[in-house]
């Protein structure tokens, strides 16, 4: 009780903490006319990874150089795709600094490229965001410079027309903007960006797939991916922790039109600053909405093991279209947390029932000779009674008896007709071993149970014995009644 | 002796070189620099009826401004930009910086044309210079300022506006871009850093 | 006193001399033979891009009959021209006139890196350049009207053109530039408009109004005369905001890779 006490104490200190310094976050002219000491060039990331958080305490001169670099690689397996990226990644380089810097923007469009490219970052406040001062022909760089107004995490992306298409190719990226008494401090940074693609094939269609337009307009993407390629956070992609671990997630939208239902399937956001906002947090989010050129910071803690799936929760996006990412959490497991399958049990409400077996569509020919029966009955056999009783007849230990060389079936055909036709409860012991199971009884066709019992007669060292329909239908039983409980079942 | 002569030799040229007039043959047969748009060679005709090319304004530090005499929206606001910028010079810089005007319009603004266009603006003093020049100069001209330009179809020009301040070499130092700017900037370039 | 003369004297003596180093002229030698066909663009009326107001989306302009060269310059015909011209020689010309990657994919400044460069379209070349090309011939760049109404072909190869400008486009310059008449002339005659290289215009940055090319269609009236907005007529024609947007990011002195051009003569009325 006592221990629960403290840290919901301390819980609520950290909340308002928080809270209170939100209040007092800077306005745009503070930020405007916070003196500048020093200078240093931006740590810049590819993704999923994040710079380290901001340590220092006054605005600085930040110098970034971001790189334009139009490049061919994998879209899914065997789909290349010519992506237009800013610094050889999609989502392009994580940029982060603090609010009141004083940043001098390098774009610099790689000779090799064949296309002009600005950048509009969101976090500026000016002509284009950026893009009026920035638009770069191939082999040229353009540098302007900006003060960071506003904390936040935003959104930056190619602005040169036609602006759906640089995007569509990649050109987005995310610029984080610490306020200045940073960020609580998490375990693990990481940076999903989630886009939509446009290919003249569809979904799947193997080589080199050019972007299509028509379907940029028409919003319907083939492709809806985080960080740029099928897989880029699944298998060896996937983000990683440990249980006990606060887990945060700055998540991007490049768009071009998709808005995003971020979702980690088996996870619940404890935190949320939705919008990419600084100041203000949500609490125990299921599902949050990423726009398109928007974001939202999520952050958890992991509880217990399991493969955390990240989805796009527009569902066929995330399993038809790609939008699926892990988060593989190792460690000790937290039963009270999450217990796993603790029993699988049979449950049949109301004594047996009538189950309507598989009928093939159209009614077969009656079979005339024993192999024809044998055969016909192996695929009734197959369709119905391989669950519990098994391919080779051999049953499951105390659950179902075997059929197989079985004492009791061989020793009186009528009551194995009955059997079937009627169902059986309660206790039967088969090649020496005790039975306490229901089997349900089948509304199967008279020929179908004559073959099926002539096959299961025919089969596994049984007697060879053979069943006809006229035989079935003068012992068929009657479904019997519900039993008392079994004494022996759980 | 060989070098007794040597030595007189050597003081005649130095002092040569030390008079006015051979000063000024120095200066021109001096290089122009690599980044200059002096290098260029097209023609132009001033509206004294000179016929001249870039390298005429070699020398003084240089005003220059793309217009032409029929625009009736912004050219006028950027003779008052021009203006603005050499009410704010010191009586020194007065002296020196000079003002280059060239036109878009080869076919209206001749230079007769451009004469009464300086008269009726009070430009005429001797550092306001108009030009007039054939659509070849105009196109060359206008890609070394970085001025876009369009004829309309209906007459007329459509073009940005940029002022443009040149050191004595013809060297771009700095650029005023868009109308009714405060030439601030402008003005403190030319008083202190060209003079010294 | 007596040792700054005799350290003056070899600094003058070059001076000195007549020939005055840093002359260039825009007018030069004479041309030969052997340069590339051109093909008469016969004249109709045409629908530009971009317009001052969209209400004015259809209106349609006239452009004259013109001659157009069939193929972009190339390597050979360029290198002609600079042996008859010593100042757009890579290490001569004014750093006015072409920025330091000038001809940079040539072994020297009169000799090419191999033989396979001769039949490709000359790339590294700036503006002023180009025109100083033309003009030895006693041509000019085409306009950009002129070029993108050839392109047009009145519609005659819409289907190949498109296919040839998604297939280059979207792919990155890593391959060996190709060599010129690989692939089939357009209906008046013309090859290459598209698939090889950019090409310069001679007024290649007038359209765009705006730097950063969104087509917003917003007026900047601080910053541009008369009407100063253009609008994009079909906004759906992302392959010709490509070549636009391309176009307004350069500046004359810029040169790249994948630019270089072909000439347009006016023919005598």
């Amino acid at each position: 009780m006592k221990f629960r006490l403290t840290t919901q104490l301390q819980a609520l200190a950290a909340l308002a903490a928080i809270t209170a310094s939100s209040l007092q976050a800077a306005t745009d002219i503070q930020n405007r006319d916070e003196p500048i000491e020093g200078q240093e060039t931006a740590t810049l990331t590819d993704p999923p990874n994040v710079p380290p958080p901001i340590t220092r305490k006054k605005a600085t001169k930040v110098i970034v150089n971001l790189e334009v670099k139009e490049i061919q690689g994998r879209l899914a397996d065997g789909v290349q795709y010519t992506f237009w990226t800013y610094g050889g990644k999609v989502p392009g380089k994580f940029i982060r600094i603090r609010e009141g810097d004083l940043v001098e923007f390098h774009l610099n469009n790689h000779p090799d490229n064949k296309m002009p490219h600005n950048i509009d970052l969101h976090a500026v406040t000016g002509q284009g965001g950026g893009a009026g001062a920035s638009l770069t022909a191939p082999g040229h760089s353009s540098v302007f410079s900006f003060k960071a107004l506003n904390s936040g995490l935003y959104v930056y992306h190619c602005a040169t027309a036609p602006v759906a298409m640089h995007i569509a190719n990649g050109m987005y990226g995310l610029i984080l903007v610490e306020p200045k008494e940073g960020l609580p401090a998490v375990d693990k940074e990481f940076y999903v960006m989630q886009g939509d693609f446009y290919t003249r094939g569809p979904n799947g269609e193997q080589g080199l797939q050019p972007f299509s337009m028509e379907k940029a307009i028409q919003e319907k993407p083939d492709y809806v991916l985080f960080n740029g390629s099928v897989g880029a956070l699944t298998g060896e992609g996937s983000l990683t922790a440990k249980v006990g671990e606060t887990v945060r997630l700055y998540v991007g939208n490049g768009g071009p039109n998709l808005t995003s239902s971020f979702h980690a399937i088996g996870e619940i956001f404890d935190q949320v600053w939705a919008e990419g906002n600084m100041s203000h947090i949500t609490q125990n989010v299921q599902t949050t909405v990423v726009p398109p050129g928007g974001s939202a910071i999520t952050q958890f803690r992991v509880n217990t093991p399991a493969t955390y799936i990240l989805v796009d929760h527009a569902l066929t996006r995330a399993f038809n279209k790609g939008a699926i990412g892990m988060l593989k959490v190792s460690g000790n497991e937290d039963k009270t947390v999450y217990s796993g399958k603790t029993t699988d049990e049979v449950y049949m409400p109301e004594g047996t029932s009538i189950r309507v077996a598989e009928q093939s569509a159209k009614p077969a020919p009656v079979a005339k000779t024993k192999a024809e029966r044998i055969e016909r009955g192996k695929a009734v056999y197959t369709a119905n009674c391989v669950a519990c009783h098994q391919a080779n007849g051999e049953g499951i230990p105390a659950a179902f008896p075997p059929l197989a060389k079985s004492d009791f079936l061989n020793a009186d055909k009528i009551r194995a007709i009955k059997t079937v036709t009627g169902g059986l409860q309660g206790i039967v012991k088969v090649n020496g071993n005790t039975f306490n199971g229901v089997m349900p009884a089948w509304a199967l066709s008279n020929d179908d149970i004559a073959n099926v019992l002539t096959f299961v007669y025919s089969s596994w060292g049984n007697s060879g014995k053979v069943v006809t329909a006229a035989e079935v239908k003068a012992n068929a039983a009657k479904p019997q009644a519900a039993p008392a409980k079994p004494k022996d079942s759980h | 002796m060989r070098f007794n002569d040597f030595a007189r030799f050597s003081v005649l040229v130095v002092s040569l070189i030390g008079s006015a007039p051979l000063r000024a043959l120095a200066d021109e047969i001096q290089p122009i620099p690599k980044n200059s748009i002096y290098l260029s060679k097209a023609p132009w005709t001033t509206h004294e009826g000179k016929t001249v090319t870039l390298s005429s304004l070699r020398g003084s530090p240089t005003v220059v401004s793309m217009l032409y005499t029929s625009c009736k929206a912004t050219c006028p606001l950027t003779l008052l930009d021009l203006q603005a910028i050499e009410k704010g010079l010191t009586a020194e810089a007065k002296s020196k910086v000079q003002f280059a005007i060239f036109s878009f319009d080869s076919s209206t603004d001749t230079p007769a044309h451009l004469k009464e266009f300086a008269n009726s603006h009070n430009l005429s003093g001797a550092h306001w210079t108009f030009h007039s020049g054939k659509v070849a100069s105009v196109r060359e001209l206008a890609a070394l300022l970085g001025i876009r330009f369009k004829l309309l179809d209906g007459g007329g020009f459509d073009h940005s506006n940029i002022i443009t301040v040149l050191d004595t070499e013809g060297v771009i130092i700095h650029k005023q871009v868009g109308l009714k700017q405060v030439p601030t900037e402008t003005i403190a370039l030319l008083n202190q850093t060209l003079l010294h | 006193m007596f040792i700054v003369h005799i350290n003056l004297l070899p600094f003058l003596l070059p001076y000195l001399s007549p020939t005055v180093a840093a002359a260039q002229a825009i007018e030069t030698v004479a041309p030969q033979k052997n340069h590339p066909t051109a093909v008469v663009i016969k004249g109709g009326t045409y629908r530009p891009f971009y317009r001052p107001r969209l209400s004015e989306s259809d209106k349609r302009i006239v452009v004259k009959s013109f001659e157009l060269d069939a193929h972009p310059v190339t390597n050979q015909d360029y290198l002609e021209f600079v042996k008859k011209n010593t100042q757009f020689t890579r290490s001569q010309i004014g750093r006015v006139f072409a920025e330091d990657t000038y001809l940079k994919h040539w072994q020297t400044d009169h000799t090419l890196k191999n033989e396979k460069e001769l039949k490709q379209p000359v790339t590294h070349v700036s503006w002023f350049a180009a025109t100083a090309y033309c003009q030895w011939l006693g041509k000019d760049l085409p306009t950009t009207d002129q070029w993108e109404y050839a392109l047009d072909d009145v519609g005659r190869s819409a289907k190949a053109t498109k296919a040839a400008i998604l297939k280059w486009y979207s792919v990155p310059n890593n391959q060996e530039l190709g060599q010129i008449g690989q692939h089939k002339a357009n209906g008046y005659g013309v090859h290459d408009l598209v698939g090889l290289v950019w090409e310069w215009t001679q007024d290649f940055n007038n359209s765009a109004t705006s730097a950063e090319l969104r087509s917003d269609g917003t007026k900047d009236e601080n910053l541009f005369c008369a009407s100063g907005s253009l609008n994009a007529v079909d906004s759906s024609d992302y392959v010709k905001f490509m070549r636009f947007s391309f176009r307004g990011s350069l500046q004359a002195a810029f040169t790249t890779a994948n630019l270089g051009f072909r000439c347009a003569k006016e023919l005598t009325p």
